[in-house]
C-alpha cells in the first residue's frame, strides 16, 4: 500500500474524496468499502442550513461539467447528529468541510466539527464559486489577506489538521498558498471549481439558474496540474491535489508535480468506484515501477 | 439495490423515427420498481466523444425470467444520438435502478398519463397493475401518431384512450380533455403520471379538482443519480426543505407536494 502522511495524518492511500462530490460517503458505501480509501472528505456543511441555488444546478461541458448547487446542506448540527456517526465503522480517515458567509462562521462552524471525535481534519473551503461575498463579490480565497484572516482565527480553535481549499482564479497561487501556510493550514487543497458559466442559445438563457457556476472534470486538469505544480516549486506546503482526475494516471500526474495526495471528485459522477479503482491503480504502478514511497515520485517531474 | 454493472445489447430497434426500443441483458433490474431510472454512460468512454455526464431513462420494461430490461427513448441530443448507434453485442455502462418509484395504491380506479416520451416508465407500471388485477384506464398523448411509440403494447393492460396534437392517431387534443371527462365521472381516481412539466402541472390541478391522487413522475437535469451532489432539485412546500432531489426523493412525487 502506498502509505502517505500529511498535515500528521496517516493514510493508508492518497487517495481522497473531494467535498461535495460524495456527500458523507454513505451512497457509494453501496458500491465499494469506503476503508479502502486514503480520507473521506465530507460535503461542506455551514453553520445554518442552505436550501441551495433554484435549477438546474448542473449542466454538462465539453469534458467536463457545470455546477452552482450553492453549497445546500443542513447545517454543522445536522451534520453532527446525522451523518458524521455513519462513518464511524469505517476504517478510514475523515475529514469535515466548512464554510462561512463570515469569519465568525468559519470559526463557530469549525470549531464544533473539530470537537468530533469522528473528525480527523477540517477542510476550510474559501473558494466556492457560488458563495461571494464584500463589495466586489469575491470569494475568500481570492484575497491572501483574507486567507490569512480566516486560517488564522480557524487555526486558534483546533489542534487538528486544517486543509485550505482555495480557488485556482487568481493571480498568484503562490501568494494565497504562502497566506495560507503562514496562518497555520497543515496542507492546501488544489483546485475548487474554476468560476464558468455556459449558454442555451435555442432558448437564450443560461445552462444554469445561478447563471454562473464552477467548471469541473478532466477539462481543468491542465490548470490544476500548473497551480499545483506553481506552488509545489515556491511554497513549502503540503499539497492535496485535484481536478479532473479520472483515473490512477492522472492522479500520478499531480503527484509528478508536487501533490501529496489527491482527490477525486466529479469522477464520482461517472464511475461511482473511481476512488477505489484510482487507489489500487496508483498502488499497481508503485510496484511496477519499484518505487518505495510517495517521497519517490512526489515532485519528480523531470524539467 | 443499486449497482454499476456492464449490460449486454440484445436489440436496439428505431420503432417510430428517432425512437428507439433498447433492450439489454440485466438480471440485475430484476427487482426495479415501476417509475425507477437508470444512468447510462451515453459517451465514447464517458470522456470524450459526447456528453460526459451519465445520463437517467426510466425503466421501460423488464423480464425477469429472461434476465433482460429495456429502455425506450427518443434521440434529442448527442447522448441519444451516441445511444442510438449502439448495436447488439455491444456493452452498456449502467448504474441503477435509482430512484423511488411509483407508489401503488390499492384503487378500484386507476389511471395512467403518459404524455410523449414520458410513456416510458409506465409501461411496466402498467403491467403491474394489471398483475395485481387492477385495471387501468391509460390516457397516452403525443405530438403525433409517430410519437405515441408504445400505445400498442399498453393495450394488453388496461383500456388505452389516445389523443395528438395534430389529430393523427385518436382525438385532436392535450389529454387531460379525455381525463377531465372521466374524472368528473370517476372520483377519487388515483393517476400515475409522467410527461412534460406543463401537462404534470395541468394534472395536478385535476386532481385537485376531482379529489384524485396524482403521482407526477419529473425530469430535471442531473449528475450522480445518487443523492450526493445536491445537483437535481424540485421545489417542495409544506416540508422541512424547501428541494427535494429528483434523482433520490424522485422521481415521483405526489402532485400536492410540488411548487407548480
Amino acid at each position: 500500500m502506498v502509505k502517505i502522511k500529511i498535515a500528521g495524518l496517516e493514510l493508508k492511500n492518497p487517495v481522497m474524496s473531494a467535498s461535495g462530490t460524495f456527500g458523507s460517503g454513505a451512497e457509494f458505501a453501496e458500491f465499494f468499502d469506503l476503508s479502502l480509501m486514503g480520507a473521506v472528505v465530507c460535503k461542506t456543511v455551514t453553520l445554518n442550513e442552505r436550501a441551495g441555488n433554484k435549477p438546474p444546478r448542473v449542466a454538462d461541458a465539453p469534458a467536463g461539467m457545470l455546477n452552482a448547487i450553492g453549497l445546500e446542506n443542513k447545517g454543522v448540527e445536522y451534520f453532527i447528529n446525522t451523518s458524521l456517526p455513519f462513518l464511524r465503522k469505517y476504517d478510514t480517515k475523515v475529514a469535515a468541510s466548512a464554510a462561512g458567509n463570515n469569519v465568525e462562521e468559519y470559526v463557530e462552524t469549525v470549531k464544533l466539527l473539530a470537537a468530533q471525535p469522528e473528525v480527523h481534519a477540517v477542510e476550510v473551503n474559501m473558494s466556492c464559486p457560488n458563495v461571494t461575498h464584500g463589495v466586489n463579490r469575491g470569494l475568500f480565497s481570492q484575497n491572501p489577506d483574507t486567507v490569512k484572516e480566516i486560517m488564522s482565527a480557524v487555526r486558534k480553535e483546533t489542534k487538528k489538521p486544517l486543509f485550505a481549499k482555495v480557488s485556482p482564479q487568481v493571480a498568484d497561487i503562490t501568494a494565497i498558498a504562502k497566506a495560507a501556510l503562514d496562518a497555520g493550514a497543515d496542507a492546501l487543497s488544489l483546485i475548487n471549481t474554476i468560476p464558468a458559466m455556459g449558454v442555451d442559445l435555442k432558448t437564450r438563457r443560461p445552462l444554469l439558474g445561478n447563471v454562473t457556476g464552477g467548471l469541473s472534470g478532466p477539462a481543468v486538469k491542465p490548470v490544476a496540474l500548473k497551480l499545483v505544480w506553481d506552488v509545489f516549486k515556491t511554497v513549502k506546503i503540503p499539497i492535496i491535489a485535484m481536478g479532473g482526475i479520472m483515473n490512477a494516471a492522472d492522479a500520478l500526474e499531480f503527484i509528478l508535480c508536487g501533490a501529496t495526495a489527491v482527490q477525486v471528485g466529479t469522477a464520482n459522477f461517472i464511475n461511482p468506484r473511481a476512488c477505489v479503482e484510482i487507489a489500487a491503480g496508483i498502488e499497481k504502478y508503485f510496484e511496477e515501477n519499484k518505487l518505495q514511497n510517495i517521497e519517490d515520485l512526489r515532485g519528480k517531474l523531470k524539467v | 439495490m443499486m449497482k454499476n454493472f456492464k449490460a449486454e445489447i440484445i436489440s436496439n430497434k428505431e420503432v417510430n423515427p428517432d425512437i428507439f426500443n433498447l433492450i439489454f441483458k440485466a438480471p440485475e433490474l430484476a427487482a426495479a420498481a415501476p417509475g425507477q431510472f437508470l444512468e447510462i454512460l451515453c459517451g465514447a468512454d464517458g470522456v470524450s466523444g459526447g456528453p460526459f455526464l451519465r445520463r437517467p431513462f426510466g425503466v421501460y420494461n423488464t423480464d425477469v425470467k429472461k434476465g433482460t430490461a429495456e429502455i425506450l427513448f427518443k434521440v434529442l441530443g448527442q447522448g441519444t444520438k451516441n445511444l442510438s448507434a449502439r448495436k447488439a453485442g455491444e456493452i452498456l455502462d449502467i448504474v441503477g435502478p435509482l430512484g423511488s418509484g411509483f407508489k401503488i395504491i390499492d384503487t378500484p380506479r386507476p389511471v395512467i398519463a403518459g404524455g410523449g416520451m414520458g410513456v416510458a416508465p409506465l409501461l411496466l407500471l402498467a403491467k403491474i397493475l394489471h398483475e395485481k388485477k387492477q385495471k387501468p384506464i391509460i390516457f397516452l398523448g403525443a405530438k403525433n401518431k409517430e410519437e405515441l411509440a408504445a400505445a400498442e403494447k399498453f393495450e394488453k393492460y388496461g383500456k388505452v384512450i389516445l389523443t395528438t396534437d395534430d389529430g393523427s392517431a385518436g382525438e385532436k387534443c392535450f389529454l387531460n380533455i379525455p381525463l377531465e371527462k372521466y374524472l368528473k365521472e370517476n372520483k377519487n381516481a388515483v393517476i400515475y403520471s409522467c410527461g412534460p412539466h406543463p401537462m404534470l402541472k395541468c394534472l395536478a390541478e385535476l386532481g385537485k379538482k376531482y379529489k384524485a391522487a396524482v403521482q407526477v413522475s419529473l425530469e430535471e437535469k442531473m449528475a450522480c443519480g445518487l443523492g450526493v451532489c445536491r445537483g437535481c432539485p424540485v421545489e417542495v412546500k409544506n416540508k422541512d426543505e424547501k428541494y427535494k432531489m429528483v434523482c433520490k426523493d424522485g422521481p415521483v412525487f405526489p402532485a400536492e407536494d410540488v411548487v407548480w
